[in-house]
């Protein structure tokens, strides 16, 4: 393991959205410190020479240090997903008097509206004891 | 052959100079000291050059295809910032054309991970897994009317 990419190691996982890392105020973590969530993959291999290039790193997430203790802290995910806009057709159809109806008909009246969505925030993804963190 | 030019090279130093004829230490020395001193900043000049920073490739040819992330691995390229959209074209016959956009999704210290956009018309995945890589090159620019289309 490269000590000099790899901050610390996740030593919990309370939630989908929170993880506690093995490093903390003695390490000088810092709250509002961000970090980059990885699990390490396949070795990756040179499909020339055959040799070994470095090892896959699989994203997780990016958190933010929420709370630090001596030699723990708590990172919480600062992505968001935003999901898709709704949008809301409404058909209203107005009938006038007897005599006018029967001559013009029935009108209808359509009317749409866009309701933006609001960003839902994204857990990390399966990540699990074990995994790293780099500091970005 | 190396007798024959070295007695060629004899004859000549002896048309010019007496080789019998003493000379002085203290000229020898600067004559050493000279061509030591040239030689060394002949040396030194040959050796920047060859060390002179090349500037990265225009593009990169992919490494690895993760089917399931859709994720497409290529060697690291100080072309290729963080977060950037990139261009995936297949490359036949010397006749490159769009198939995909991706963005850069985790540079890593030996390779750097592109995520495929999904195209705005399908779902599916915009490339086979048996695909040849060496057939796509990776670019750091993009076609302005493929942005577009990928935006409607």
């Amino acid at each position: 393991m490269n000590k000099d990419r790899y901050f610390a190691k996740v030593v919990h996982v309370p939630d989908t959205f929170s993880v506690v890392i093995n490093a903390g105020a003695e390490q000088d973590v810092e709250v509002g410190m961000q970090f980059l969530v990885v699990g390490l993959g396949d070795v990756i291999l040179d499909p020339d020479t055959g040799e070994e290039i470095e090892q896959l790193e699989i994203v997780k997430g990016r958190a933010q240090v929420e709370h630090v203790q001596a030699k723990l802290s708590t990172l919480k995910s600062i992505e968001y997903t935003r999901p898709a806009d709704t949008k809301e057709i409404k058909k209203v159809t107005s009938r006038g008097a007897a005599g006018l109806a029967t001559l013009f008909g029935s009108q209808d009246t359509i009317t749409e509206s866009i309701t933006p969505s609001q960003p839902v925030l994204r857990g990390l993804n399966s990540v699990q004891i074990g995994d790293l963190v780099i500091k970005i | 052959m190396a007798v024959g030019a070295a007695g060629f090279l004899s004859a000549l130093v002896t048309m010019f100079i007496n080789t019998s004829q003493e000379i002085s230490v203290k000229w020898m020395l600067l004559a050493i000291w000279l061509f030591s001193t040239v030689a060394i900043i002949l040396l030194k000049l040959v050796f920047d050059l060859v060390n002179e920073k090349r500037p990265p490739a225009p593009y990169e040819v992919p490494i690895k295809y993760l089917s399931d992330d859709q994720i497409l691995l290529i060697r690291r390229n100080e072309n290729f910032g963080n977060q950037i959209v990139v261009g995936c074209y297949s490359n036949v016959d010397d006749i490159e054309r769009l198939i995909f956009l991706g963005a850069v999704h985790h540079i890593q210290e030996r390779f750097i991970q592109i995520r495929i956009l999904p195209t705005s018309s399908s779902n599916e995945a915009p490339i086979n897994p048996n695909i040849d890589l060496k057939t796509i090159l990776v670019r750091p620019v993009v076609p302005f009317s493929a942005i577009q289309a990928q935006l409607i």
